[in-house]
This record gives structure tokens, sequence and C-alpha cells, in this order.
């Protein structure tokens, strides 16, 4: 073999490289200018993007372009009807509640919304078999319980229509709950009960399969293409929307792997907004923005999980010296990079109802005060106080320091216990198997300050780790429920947060802010009550 | 010859079912809850949960979840995601981007890792020699992910000579995600062509080549080249299915929707299947590369022979 035969070798595979990598489809860059133009925002590969099975924040960004809600929510949090696809939802008893559509709104491929569209989504998002991960919305409704198969998946469901839905006309039906609910208005805020398109099923009454690769809407978007897996989605404004239109012509999601990624592309001037600015690039960010970095309040309340099933850790004066050890801004500050604010209260501001400062005196900061509670209450068994947390979501650094901060305010042991997987903790947590402390967190389901406060603290409630009880609590919530207007529905929630804290179940930490940011192109970005970018508001320059 | 490959394939399939047993069972043990990822970190109701395991047989034991799998795989099936995506289709998309990846990586390994590696084991201990060395160095001894963040940051963000992102997925969008990727090989590379010239420009036959009155040119060409390339391509062909693999980090950071991507989340969302069937195909490219250096052997060297 010679000279030439040996390069040949190495040449052809050289050859055969630069062929694949010739053949790369080509990309666009920037975008259209007509009519408003493109914007370009960052997204994570969606799971689904079927309303009734989209709770993850990703697909939910998606399906707020594509699907107008019932309710909207204004700077308060108060439910209002404005740019809604209802005109308005009332009721006499919170149990039965009118909802009446606007009428001429149609989905994208030119078909009417009508209460039959909404009453056929929801019974389908509620049937057990279909599955859909948001069905635990639709359970407060009537007959929800018959659409569900119990403990064996493989049974068939004693109905398939929920029996409290009704159809009074074209444009309004009734919505009747198993039990009274005051703040039922703001479920129906959320996008899982959007309505989906008689095309969007099959003849045996299931989705198409392909149906969410081209989501149909009655949103101010329309998919433009098919949903491009892992690179991007894009949207177009939807001419036929028969309330007020989007400023933008297109929004082009970007499906991004890395946030830090998404980062520099925002830096580079490739990409117009950024939802969620890495914690790790939020000390820079100030500098590298300026005043295009936004920081919201958002609805995740993050806090420590005291067990009550351990008789030591069942004390306030325990509970109360653990908050006052940790000082929690300068953690905010450190680790968080200004990224969260103090909680000092359980219910996130964001929501109507919240109050500032319900924690009082237990939640400031007094090393020398917390000691002193320490050693009266008597500390806890062999002075050893674990902290578990997961490890696959970046808490390792702060649940360090707040031990640091424990073991140095209380002269306690705390240990930071880190169990691999979220689930894996869940699971430990909810069957009360813990042997110490835990991290939590919590984004409501619906703005509601109820929505703090049933789910974590109620009796047996699923997410209540701390398996805290008291009767008195439980009573208060229900009364808030039953309550027969807004006002005096928050007023009994409100005394349900004080209880909270005479008996601390959980610490409060700190509220996460919405980290937002965007390119020079742009003129107005705002994100809304869900922490998703408000398609509507959405201007470039 | 030929019975030499026969005889190497067979052992192939052997090798194939091993390792898919090996990577099923981890990611089986690995498992906790698949389902919670659908709802990232909101509760998911008992009700769902039960419904989504019964579909997806996820609470079979660990043979029959593997047998299905197996059988569905020899029919040609891949299974479906958790999503409810087909396997086949995702990694249809995928692989395109990691073989073009690859492809370049490899090509500028090869191209500027043994003319390098050439040059400087000529010119011995002469600037171009001691200059590679350090570079080398510095090369082999950073983080892959710290090459990726730092290349990407200077030629994208703040001199804006590459794309920050290889979505694009063109030659140009690939071309710095491919030098990042291939760093560490062009290193060893450069490296061990170096060595390898260095030692064998002073063997005996070299100098009878010389004392022949051939050309330097030849000499060098064609004798010691020849000799001393059988270490690199033995190298080089182990390298390519670390090329494919290694992607994991720097599709990660250019934002490739490659395979590496596929299987960064498959491990993430504790997608068994998906990850099976990346590692599987993973494998086999190790398999077929290993074969085609050692037969590459008897071309590089007459000496060796295959009965």
């Amino acid at each position: 073999m010679n000279v030439r035969r040996l390069a040949a070798w190495i040449a052809l595979p050289a050859a055969v490289a630069l062929g694949v990598s010739a053949c790369g489809g080509g990309s666009d860059t920037g975008g259209g200018s007509t009519n408003g133009g493109t914007v370009s925002v960052n997204l994570g590969e969606p799971e689904h993007l079927v309303p009734s099975n989209t709770v993850e924040s990703e697909g939910h960004q998606v399906v707020v372009s594509l699907w107008t809600s019932l309710v909207n929510f204004d700077g308060e949090g108060k439910p209002v009807f404005d740019q809604a696809a209802a005109e308005s939802i009332t009721s006499s008893d919170n149990r039965t509640w009118t909802v009446k559509l606007r009428d001429g709104m149609t989905f994208h491929n030119g078909e009417k919304v009508t209460a039959d569209t909404y009453i056929n989504t929801w019974n389908y998002a509620a049937y057990g078999p279909n599955a859909q991960i948001g069905t635990d919305f639709f359970s407060r409704i009537e007959g929800y319980d018959d659409l569900q198969t119990g403990d064996s998946p493989n049974a068939t469901p004693k109905a398939k229509t929920m029996s409290g839905l009704k159809k009074v006309s074209d444009t309004e039906f009734t919505v009747t709950l198993s039990e009274p609910f005051a703040e039922w208005v703001k479920v129906m805020g959320y996008n899982v009960f959007a309505p989906l398109p008689a095309a969007a099923y099959a003849a045996d009454g299931t989705l198409k399969p392909d149906f969410e690769n081209a989501p149909i809407g009655n949103g101010p978007f329309k998919m433009k293409g098919t949903w491009n897996h892992n690179q991007n989605i894009t949207v177009e404004r939807y001419q036929d929307y028969s309330l007020t239109k989007p400023k933008v012509q297109e929004i082009n999601y970007k499906i991004y792997q890395s946030q830090e990624t998404a980062y520099n592309d925002l830096l580079a001037g490739n990409l117009d907004v950024q939802r969620v600015i890495p914690t790790s690039r939020l000390a820079s960010a100030k500098n590298d923005l300026g005043d295009r970095f936004r920081s919201t309040p958002s609805s995740y309340f993050g806090y420590i999980t005291v067990p009550s099933y351990i008789p030591a850790y069942n004390k306030p004066q325990i509970r109360q010296a653990i908050s006052k050890a940790i000082d929690r801004n300068e953690i905010i500050t450190k680790i968080f990079a200004g990224g969260y604010v103090e909680a000092k209260s359980w219910v996130s501001p964001v929501v109507e109802g919240a109050r500032d400062d319900t924690c009082g005196d237990a939640c400031v900061f007094d090393p020398t005060k917390a000691k002193e509670l320490w050693t009266q209450a008597g500390g806890v068994p062999g002075n050893k106080l674990p902290l578990y947390y997961n490890s696959d979501g970046g808490h390792k650094e702060w649940v360090d320091a707040v031990c640091n901060q424990l073991n140095k305010n209380l002269g306690v042991q705390c240990v930071p216990s880190p169990v691999a997987q979220f689930a894996d903790l869940r699971q430990q947590a909810r069957a009360h198997t813990l042997q110490g402390l835990l991290r939590g967190a919590w984004s409501f389901d619906y703005p509601s300050i109820e929505n703090y406060l049933t789910p974590l603290y109620a009796t047996g409630a699923a997410s209540n780790d701390s398996q805290y009880s008291n009767p008195t609590f439980n009573q208060t919530v229900q009364q808030g429920d039953a309550a027969p207007n807004t006002a005096e529905a928050i007023q009994k929630y409100q005394a349900a947060e004080d209880i909270l804290a005479k008996d601390m179940p959980t610490i409060p930490m700190w509220y996460r802010q919405n980290n937002f940011g965007f390119s020079p192109n742009m003129k107005t970005v705002d994100l809304n009550l869900f922490a998703d970018l408000d398609v509507l508001t959405l201007e470039r320059n | 010859m030929f019975r030499y490959v026969v005889r190497r394939l067979l052992q192939m399939i052997l090798v194939f079912f091993g390792t898919t047993f090996i990577v099923y069972a981890l990611m089986f043990a690995g498992r906790s809850d698949p389902i919670q990822a659908l709802a990232g970190e909101r509760p998911v109701s008992p009700q769902v949960r039960a419904q989504l395991t019964e579909q997806y047989h996820l609470d079979d034991p660990f043979f029959v979840q593997y047998a299905n799998y197996m059988a569905n795989l020899l029919r040609g099936d891949l299974g479906t995601q958790l999503s409810g995506r087909s396997i086949a289709g995702i990694l249809q998309q995928a692989w395109p981007y990691t073989i073009r990846l690859a492809a370049i990586s490899i090509v500028i390994v090869v191209v500027f890792g043994i003319t390098a590696g050439i040059i400087a084991g000529i010119r011995r201990g002469g600037i171009f020699d001691n200059g590679t060395l350090a570079l080398t160095l510095l090369v082999i001894g950073i983080p892959v992910f710290v090459l990726g963040f730092f290349a990407q940051y200077l030629f994208g963000v703040r001199w804006k000579i590459f794309p920050v992102t290889g979505g694009a997925g063109t030659f140009y969008a690939l071309l710095l995600p491919a030098i990042v990727l291939g760093a560490l090989s062009l290193a060893t590379a450069i490296r061990l062509t170096r060595t390898s010239i260095a030692e064998n420009l002073r063997a005996d036959y070299v100098r009878t080549a010389r004392s022949k009155g051939l050309a330097g040119r030849r000499v060098v060409g064609v004798h010691v080249l020849r000799n001393s390339l059988i270490p690199v391509i033995t190298f080089l062909g182990v390298e390519i299915g670390n090329l494919m693999s290694g992607a994991v980090v720097t599709e990660r950071i250019f934002n490739i929707p490659g395979v590496g991507y596929q299987l960064y989340q498959g491990i993430l969302l504790q997608d068994g299947p998906t990850v099976v069937a990346i590692v599987s195909i993973l494998v086999i490219i190790y398999l077929i590369c290993n074969l085609v250096v050692d037969i590459l052997y008897a071309v590089l060297d007459p000496r060796i022979r295959y009965e």
C-alpha cells in the first residue's frame, strides 16, 4: 500500500462526514417584521400540549397561547372576565355555578365554541381511564367519582359524564359541585378547563394521537406548522379571534435543554425573552441586562416541614426556635443572589387575601431568643436534627447553609440528609417515615388563599407532610369554603392562617421571584399570575 | 478473514444481549417514580398514577418487563415514552444530529491530530513540539463542560464568531460544538502520533531506508507513518463511539437535539426504554468500530493475519 491509498483511507471518512454535515437543514433567525413581528421565547420540551394533561410550566406556556381561559385575574389576584372566554360566572349558593360563555368565539379550525364543547371536554378530562394529569381539578364537580375506576385500573367506571354539568343553552351551562366552594371561580381560571374541538376526538371518543402535534384551541394564537419536538413550537396570531388580538404576529418558542445556554443566547441577541433566568446567572444578570432584567413575585412558597408525628417536634417553642435561628436574608443574598424574598406568612403575596406578616415574632431572626426557647422546650432526642431534601433539585447549598446556622445558633447537630430523587422524597414524606425536618415547596394550583391551606394542613390531606391535625383549623377552612361571598370566605381563610402561625406545622422560608429578562427588541414583557408569559401584552419595539 | 468476521459478528450478538440486559436492569433498579416527572413538582393523584402504571406495565416484575421489551425490540418496535411519543420516531430525529456532530469531530481529530502529531514528532524538541505539548496538556486537563461553556461564551456571546447554539444543524452551527467535543480526542491523538513517530524515526528500518538514499518525504510518509499509525487507528476506532456518547455534555451546552440529549432526558425522567434503545445502538457502534479497527490492522501491517 502506498501513500495514496493510505490517504484514501483517511480521506474517505472525511468526505462522508462533510457530505453528511452539508445536508443539515437550514434554519431561520430573527423574525419577519410584518404586523408586530416575531418574538422568540425560551421553552423546555413540554410533556404534553393537551390542556387537561398539562400542569407543568413549559407545556402550560404554549397552552396559554393557544387557549383562552374562562377567567382572568387582575393585578391583585381577583377574578375578572375582561378578555376571558366566559362573560360571567355566578352562583347564589357557591354550589351551583352558572357559566355564561362569550358569543362568537371559534376554534382555530372555525368550529364554534359552545356549552357542549366545554361539557364534553371536561367529561373527557375527568374520565379515569383517560388518565389526564390534570384530572384532580375536576374532582369537586358532582359525579366526578362515578367516572373513576377506583382501586382497579382495569375496571370500567360507572358513568361517562358528570352529573354536575348541565347545558342550559348554546352559550350557557351550569356546574354543580358536590360541596359548596366559595373560591370555585378561581379554580376555573386554570387552563386545564380549556375546551377541545370536536376535531380532536377519534371515533371511539379518545383523543387523536396526533392532535397534540398541532393542537387546535380557542386562543389568541394558533399553531404555525406542528410541534417540532426538541427544537421549537411556533404560534401565529389567529386572525378570526373575537377578543382583543395580540400585538405580535408570531411567537417562536425555542426549546432549550439548559437555561444557561438560553441565557447566553439572550446575551448574544438570538433570543428575545427568557422566562426564567437560571440562579447561577442571577448575580450577573442585573449587570448584563440592566432594566431588561425583571423580578416579580410568584406563587412559589418555600418552607420547612416540622413533623407533628414525632412528639419532641410537636411543640410550638421548638418550631419557633428553629424559625428564629435561621437568617433567611443572609441565605437569600449569598446563595439565591436575590432571586427569592423572605417569607413571613404562609400564603404567597400574589393571591387575593394574602398578608405580609402573619408569622410575627416567630419569623424574626434572633439567635439568643432561639437558643433560650430551644433549651426551655428540651431540644430534640440525641440533639440530632436531620433536614431531608432531594438532591436532584439544586437544594444542597441552602440546606447546608440552614444547617450551619442551626448548628451555630442552637448548638444542635443538624444533618443535611439528601434523598436522591424528588419522587422518592415525596414517597417517604407521604408515608410520614422521615425522622426530622423536611424541605418543602408549594405553588398554587389555582390562585386562592385556600389552596395554600387545605392541601397542606387539613387533616389527612395529600400534601400534609407534617401530619398536622387541628380540628379548629379544619373547621375554619370549611366555614370559609361555605361562606356566602368571597370577602367572608377570605376572612375565614385568614383566620385559619392565624392558627398556623400559632402551631407552625411548617416554617415559612421564602417566596420565589419570577426572574426574567428580555432583549432590547422588546417593549413590553409581562408575566401573569401563573408565571406564564402574558401573550396578549407582549410587544416589540 | 471471512471466518474471522463471521465469528466476530456472532460474538457481537451475545454482547448486545448482555449489555441491553445490564442497562435495562440498572434502569429498573434505579427507577422510583417516572410518573411524577409528567407533573413537575405538583402532586399526582393516586387515580392517575394507578391508570398510567397499568397502561405502561410499570408494576410488572422485572423479567416480565424485560421479556416484553426484548420481544418488541426484536420485532423492531422500540416502544413509546411515558408522554406517548414513539421512541423510534424520536431516535430517527435525533441520530442525524449526533452523527453529523461526531463526524465533523472525527474529521477534525484525524486531520489536525495526525498532522500536528507528525510535525511534532519529526521536529522533536522544537518550538512546535513544545507548544503543542503545553496546549494538549491544558486541553486534557480541562473538563469538557468547562471548555464548552468557555468556548460558547467567548466565541458565541463575546466575539459572535459562531452561533451560540448548534440547534440549526448546519455545518457552521455544529463546528464549534464539534471542536469542543473533539478537543480531548484531538489532544490525545496529537500526543499519540507524536510519540509513535518519534520512536519509529529511530528504528533500524528507517536508517536502512535513509541509507538506501530514499527521499525524506518517502521515508516518513510511507515507512514511518504506516507503522506509527497502528496505535493511532486503534485509538480513533474506540473514539468514534466515545464521541457519540460523549455528546451528552456537548449537546446540552450547545442545545443540539441529538442522541446525547435524549439519553440525558431519559435518565432524568427514568425512562428505561429510551435509555436502553440508545445505549444498545451505541454498543453496536462501538462493536462495529472495533471490528473495523481490527481489520484495518491487517491493511496497515501485512504481518498481522487472521485465520
